[in-house]
């Protein structure tokens, strides 16, 4: 069981080892995981002897069947699911290796995750769902502010600031999810069917937000259904009984 | 971002919310009435005690002033001798004993107070100080219609068999006073100490109690025990012996004021726990959210007890205001109850059981969200995200 730890003793712990980190490594590198279930006694192979590596400001697709293993595949690269066997680097990092603190800190200053759900805070107007990640990381207010309008301008929703989740379409809903998951720059981002829930038009705007982002050198990591969006990616990896093909 | 979010979570289900905070109200409230309740007797005793500043009391040994009829035979002798003691500035013998007042229904029993001069503070004339008759309680003046000038015939003893009244004597009224240790209830009158020991054929000197005030700076224990020493047969009890004593006899209130009291904060505890649960139940995939965003399972914890601290704050003022209200009530309840002192109080609201009860509540309540705090730790962030698409 891994430690449960603070999140400054957490971030202390990878921030040393990011700052030597050579630029052209992988953000994220995968040496033959497996990811294994049991259910009901049964043991169910998720992820099966699974190898590849995803670099900076590359655009990666992974596509296949339901129950293929996809999402379980994006948890590993994201360090919210941890292989069975194998490895997950995430920024030269192993992710079994680490503690909680030090993978959730890792997360939260380097990973963006975009749900098909959304999961904006009702309560929270668009802006303060925005700047839960920046709050979590301890950024003044000043500066906090300065980075919520920077992303709510990027992902064109400043009208809609002072907003709940409940007032919004489908489609601005991912968009504020999509400006949550940016605000503390990182330099991945990972994203689970982010257009299972849209209509075709907000899915384009939502694929092409991503295609932005990786554009302006974020590496972005799209499960999803939606041939559209994988047509968008530079990358498109298959995959079948939790396997991946190229 | 952990208290930034507890705060807003208040407005997350604003009915469940209300019905939250008004049941750990509720429960803070019982609470604040015991913390009330506990101290409060005794808090109020002592104000009676220490209202007359006569800082010791001095009985025969064994005995409780005012809670016995045997009286100190040389009385007088003793009071000189006491008088002559550097730290004592004044001695006032008090004879009380209980006599019959003839009245057209037939005899009826009154407290009888005997008192020396200006009556050192024990009796509070309404009108001007009585002139060698006697000063009628308020409750007695009503129930006959005594006003000054009126006469009425006294008697220390009633015959059993016949009910004739033995040693009897006529007393003019001279008004209407309050008497500091009357019970609820009572009826009483005071007069002379001269008259009542002739009224009750006691000795010259005799007095039931004297009242002993001392210098600002004497040590009262210190004084007590001279007492005790130079006057084997008598004991002296300073404010704070009597406090002792009656903390002794109220040890029953206090116990139930604690169980009542851990009962309250035990419903506080399942309240908020049951209900937090159900919240983290609907929320696992916010929960998992959380995670994934990165924060640390701790702060998940942290997050969920916030949840409970920022509950429990919240019902604080409305459990205080409700355990205010409903202590007056209870209070004014069990002030009528017979054979109290009028001026005792069972609830006494002080800042001190305020600031107990609140903290109580709030600690009892955060300690609620302990368990959905731990199911919120152990979330599987994976398995949760998976759920919630599923």
């Amino acid at each position: 069981m891994r430690a449960w730890g603070w999140r400054r003793d957490g971030w202390r712990e990878v921030a040393e080892h990011l700052a030597a980190r050579a630029p052209h490594e992988p953000v994220v590198d995968i040496v033959r995981a497996s990811r294994i279930y049991a259910v009901d006694g049964a043991r169910v192979t998720a992820v099966c002897d699974v190898s590849l590596q995803v670099r900076a400001s590359e655009f990666v697709a992974i596509v296949g069947p339901s129950g293929s293993g996809k999402s379980t595949l994006l948890h590993l690269m994201g360090g919210v699911d941890l292989p069975s066997a194998g490895e997950v680097r995430l920024f030269g990092l192993a992710t079994h290796r680490l503690s909680d603190a030090a993978l959730s800190a890792l997360r939260l200053h380097r990973v963006g995750f975009v749900f098909q759900r959304f999961f904006l805070l009702p309560m929270l107007s668009v802006e303060d769902n925005i700047a839960l990640p920046l709050l979590e990381a301890g950024v003044p207010a000043a500066a906090r502010r300065a980075r919520v309008e920077e992303v709510l301008a990027y992902v064109g929703l400043r009208h809609r600031r002072t907003h709940q989740p409940g007032q919004l379409s489908g489609g601005e809903m991912q968009r504020a999810a999509v400006a949550r998951a940016l605000a503390n720059r990182p330099a991945l981002v990972l994203a689970d069917e982010p257009t299972g829930e849209l209509d075709q038009r907000s899915g384009q705007e939502i694929g092409l937000l991503l295609r932005r982002l990786h554009e302006d050198g974020t590496a972005v990591v799209v499960v999803t259904h939606n041939a559209e969006i994988a047509a968008l990616a530079g990358r498109v990896l298959s995959m079948r009984d939790g396997r991946v093909s190229a | 971002m952990v208290w930034f979010l507890a705060r807003h979570a208040l407005r997350r289900t604003p009915g469940r919310t209300g019905l939250l905070v008004a049941g750990v109200a509720v429960a803070g409230a019982l609470v604040f009435d015991m913390a009330m309740l506990g101290g409060g007797l005794e808090r109020s005793f002592g104000e009676v005690l220490t209202t007359l500043g006569y800082e010791l009391r001095i009985v025969l040994r064994g005995t409780l002033p005012l809670a016995t009829e045997a009286v100190l035979p040389q009385a007088e002798a003793t009071a000189q001798a006491l008088a002559r003691h550097p730290d004592v500035v004044r001695v006032i013998p008090v004879l009380v004993h209980q006599v019959y007042m003839e009245t057209a229904a037939g005899p009826v029993p009154v407290v009888v107070v005997g008192l020396q001069g200006d009556a050192g503070g024990l009796v509070r004339a309404h009108g001007g100080a009585p002139a060698g008759g006697v000063l009628v309680n308020p409750r007695l003046a009503r129930g006959f219609a005594l006003r000054p000038g009126v006469r009425v015939r006294l008697a220390a003893r009633r015959d059993p068999q016949t009910g004739a009244l033995l040693r009897a004597r006529v007393v003019r009224v001279d008004g209407v006073g309050e008497f500091v240790f009357d019970l609820q209830g009572q009826r009483s009158l005071a007069m002379p100490i001269e008259t009542l020991r002739d009224l009750l054929g006691v000795g010259p000197g005799a007095a039931s109690f004297l009242a002993v005030k001392l210098r600002p700076q004497a040590d009262p224990e210190r004084v007590a025990r001279w007492v005790t020493v130079t006057f084997p047969a008598l004991e002296a009890l300073s404010v704070g012996q009597l406090l002792t004593q009656v903390r002794r006899q109220l040890l029953y209130f206090r116990h139930f004021a604690t169980v009542l009291s851990g009962v309250g904060l035990l419903l506080a505890a399942l309240l908020v726990g049951a209900v937090l649960t159900v919240a983290i139940g609907e929320r696992l995939g916010e929960l998992a959210m959380l995670r994934a965003m990165g924060l640390a399972r701790l702060r998940l914890v942290q997050l969920v007890l916030a949840e409970g601290f920022v509950l429990a704050l919240a019902s604080v003022p409305l459990a205080l205001l409700l355990g205010m209200v409903v202590g007056t009530l209870l209070d004014g309840i069990l002030r009528g109850t017979p054979g109290l002192p009028q001026t005792l109080r069972f609830f006494v609201i002080t800042p001190g059981a305020a600031v107990r009860a609140a903290g109580l509540v709030v600690l009892t309540a955060t300690l609620g969200a302990v368990y959905p705090a731990w199911v919120a730790g152990r979330l599987n962030v994976a398995t949760t995200l998976h759920q919630e698409v599923v």
